[in-house]
C-alpha cells in the first residue's frame, strides 16, 4: 500500500469533507437565492403591472399609447408593452409599436390569455442580462399589459453570494492544510506526553 | 483574425506541455516510440476537438463577456502565464490559467459570471479526487481480469502495449474534447469564431505543439515523476482519460495534468509503489494558486494597456 504519512490522510480527510460540503451547500444556496429573487422581483413586477393598468387610456390610438407607455416605463424603470388579445401590439415605452412583430407567441402572453398572469425569463442579447416578462389581462379591455424588467440587482446579489462560495472552495486546500497541520502538531504533543 | 494568434500560442504550449499525459508513460516505459506517440497525440487530439470540443466551449464564453479585443488579451496572458510557470517548474495547467484571465477581465468590466466560476472550482477540485477514484478502481478491477485470465508473461506484455497505445490514444482523444475549449473558447464567447472553426484552429494548434516541442516533456513527465510499471501506466492513462472525458460531458474544462496525479495517486493506494513526491504536490500546490491569480492580474494589465 503506498504509505501516507498520518499528515497527509488528515488533510485529505478535511479536505474531501469540506470541499464536498461547500459544493453541496453552493449548489444547493444557488438553487435556491435564484428562486426566492425570482419570485419577489415577479411579484413587486405584477404589483407594479396592476397599478399600471388602472391607469390604462381608454383610447386605441398607438401614439398616445406609445407616449403613455414611455412616461410609466421611465417613471418604474421597466419596459411596459400594451397587446391586444390577438397579439398586435398598440402600445411600447421603448420602440414604436407600430415597428413591433405580432406577440401573440410570447410565452408570458399566451399565459396571460389563457390564466389571465403569465411570466417568462429570457436572455437579451442587447442588454447582456436575463429579463423577467409579466404578462397581466385586462379583461375589461381585452388587452395585455406587460412589463419586463432586467434581472440586474438579482445577479449582482447572486455573484455577491457565488463568489464568495466560488473563493472559498479556492482557498480550501490552503485552509485545510493550515487545519491539519495545527491537528497534526495536537496529536503530536498529545502522544509525546509533556516534557 | 490576428486577435486568435494568441489563442493559437496558448494551444500551441497546451499541446507541447499535455500531450505527455496521454503518451508520457508510455514512451518511458519503452512500450511506445515517440515518433509514433506524437503522431497518435496529434491525430487523436484534433478528433476529439473536433467531436467534442464544442462542449465546454460555452462554459468557458459564458463566464464573461468579452470584446473581441478582449479575448486577444486573456488569451495572450494566460500563454504567457503558462509559459513562465512552466519554465519556473511549476506545472501550470491552461484550464486555470485561461479561466483566472476571464475572471480578471469580468472583473474589470463589470460582467464576470460568479455562479459559473463556482461551478467550474468544484470541479477543478473534484478533478484530482475522481482520478483517484478511477485509477483505484481500475487497478483493482483490470488486475483481477489479467489475473484470473492472462497467465503468460509474454501474451500479458502484449496486452500491456496494445492497451497503452490504445488508453493513450483515447488520453488524447479526451485532451482534444476537453481542453480545446481553453484555447479557443473565449473566441467563440466573443463572437469571433464559431464553435465548429474553433474546435478546428484549436485542436491543429495543440496537435503542433505536440509535433515541434513535446519531446522534452513527454521524457521528464514519463521518466522523472511517474516511475510507474506498464500495468500501472496503463491504468493511470486509462483513468485520466476517464476523467477527462466526465468533466468534459460536465462542460467544465479541466486540469489534465492534475487528473493525470490523481489518477497516479489511486493506482499507488492498491500497488505498492510510493508515486508522487512531496516536492511534486507542493508545486502542484503553487501551481493551483499562482496559475489564475497570474493570468488574471495580467490580462488586467493587457486590457488596460490595450483599452
Amino acid at each position: 500500500m503506498i504509505r501516507f504519512s498520518r499528515l497527509w490522510k488528515i488533510y485529505l480527510f478535511y479536505t474531501i469533507v469540506v470541499v464536498a460540503g461547500i459544493t453541496l451547500t453552493g449548489f444547493f444556496l444557488e438553487h435556491k437565492l435564484r428562486n426566492t429573487l425570482k419570485t419577489h422581483v415577479k411579484r413587486e413586477v405584477l404589483t407594479l403591472a396592476k397599478v399600471i393598468a388602472k391607469a390604462v387610456p381608454e383610447t386605441k390610438n398607438v401614439h398616445a399609447l406609445d407616449s403613455f407607455c414611455r412616461d410609466y416605463g421611465i417613471t418604474a424603470q421597466v419596459r411596459v408593452t400594451l397587446i391586444e388579445r390577438d397579439g398586435k401590439v398598440i402600445g411600447d415605452s421603448e420602440t414604436e409599436s407600430l415597428n413591433l412583430s405580432n406577440h401573440l407567441d410570447r410565452p408570458e402572453v399566451q399565459a396571460a390569455i389563457a390564466n389571465g398572469v403569465g411570466d417568462a425569463l429570457r436572455y437579451s442579447e442587447t442588454l447582456q442580462v436575463d429579463m423577467l416578462y409579466v404578462a397581466l389581462l385586462l379583461e375589461a379591455r381585452r388587452r395585455v399589459i406587460r412589463l419586463a424588467m432586467p434581472m440586474t440587482d438579482v445577479k449582482i446579489i447572486e455573484n455577491q453570494v457565488m463568489g464568495f462560495f466560488a473563493v472559498a472552495l479556492y482557498l480550501t486546500p490552503l485552509f485545510t492544510l493550515i487545519i491539519s497541520l495545527m491537528f497534526f502538531r495536537y496529536l503530536k504533543s498529545d502522544r509525546d506526553g509533556p516534557p | 483574425m490576428w486577435k486568435i494568434l494568441s489563442g493559437v500560442f496558448l494551444g500551441w504550449s497546451l499541446g507541447a506541455n499535455d500531450a505527455a499525459n496521454a503518451f508520457g508513460t508510455g514512451v518511458a516505459t519503452g512500450a511506445v516510440r515517440y515518433g509514433t506517440a506524437i503522431l497518435l497525440t496529434a491525430l487523436f487530439v484534433l478528433l476529439g476537438a473536433l467531436m467534442e470540443g464544442p462542449k465546454c466551449m460555452e462554459t468557458v464564453g459564458e463566464l464573461s463577456r468579452l470584446t473581441s479585443t478582449e479575448a486577444f488579451c486573456c488569451t495572450l496572458a494566460a500563454g504567457i502565464t503558462m509559459t513562465l510557470l512552466t519554465y519556473g517548474g511549476i506545472p501550470a495547467s491552461a484550464s486555470h490559467a485561461i479561466i483566472g484571465s476571464i475572471m480578471g477581465a469580468g472583473v474589470l468590466s463589470g460582467l464576470a459570471d460568479f455562479s459559473k466560476l463556482f461551478r467550474i472550482v468544484s470541479c477543478w477540485l473534484f478533478t484530482p479526487v475522481s482520478g483517484i477514484l478511477f485509477g483505484y478502481a481500475l487497478h483493482r478491477l483490470l488486475g483481477y481480469i489479467l489475473d484470473k485470465t492472462v497467465s503468460k508473461i509474454r501474451y500479458r506484455n502484449l496486452i500491456y502495449s496494445t492497451g497503452l497505445l490504445t488508453a493513450g490514444s483515447y488520453g488524447a482523444y479526451c485532451l482534444g474534447a476537453n481542453n480545446v475549449a481553453n484555447v479557443t473558447g473565449v473566441y467563440v464567447g466573443s463572437g469571433l469564431l464559431s464553435p465548429t472553426v474553433a474546435s478546428l484552429v484549436g485542436g491543429l494548434s495543440i496537435a503542433a505543439g505536440t509535433l515541434t516541442y513535446s519531446k522534452k516533456v513527454m521524457l521528464t513527465v514519463g521518466k522523472g515523476i511517474v516511475p510507474l510499471d506498464p500495468f500501472s501506466a496503463l491504468v493511470s492513462v486509462l483513468a485520466s482519460a476517464l476523467t477527462l472525458h466526465l468533466f468534459t460531458q460536465v462542460g467544465v474544462p479541466v486540469s489534465s495534468s492534475q487528473a493525470m496525479v490523481g489518477a497516479v495517486l489511486g493506482v499507488g493506494i492498491v500497488g505498492d509503489v510510493r508515486t508522487v513526491s512531496l516536492k511534486m504536490l507542493t508545486k502542484i500546490g503553487a501551481a493551483w494558486f499562482l496559475t489564475p491569480i497570474s493570468a488574471g492580474l495580467l490580462a488586467c494589465v493587457f486590457i488596460r494597456w490595450v483599452g
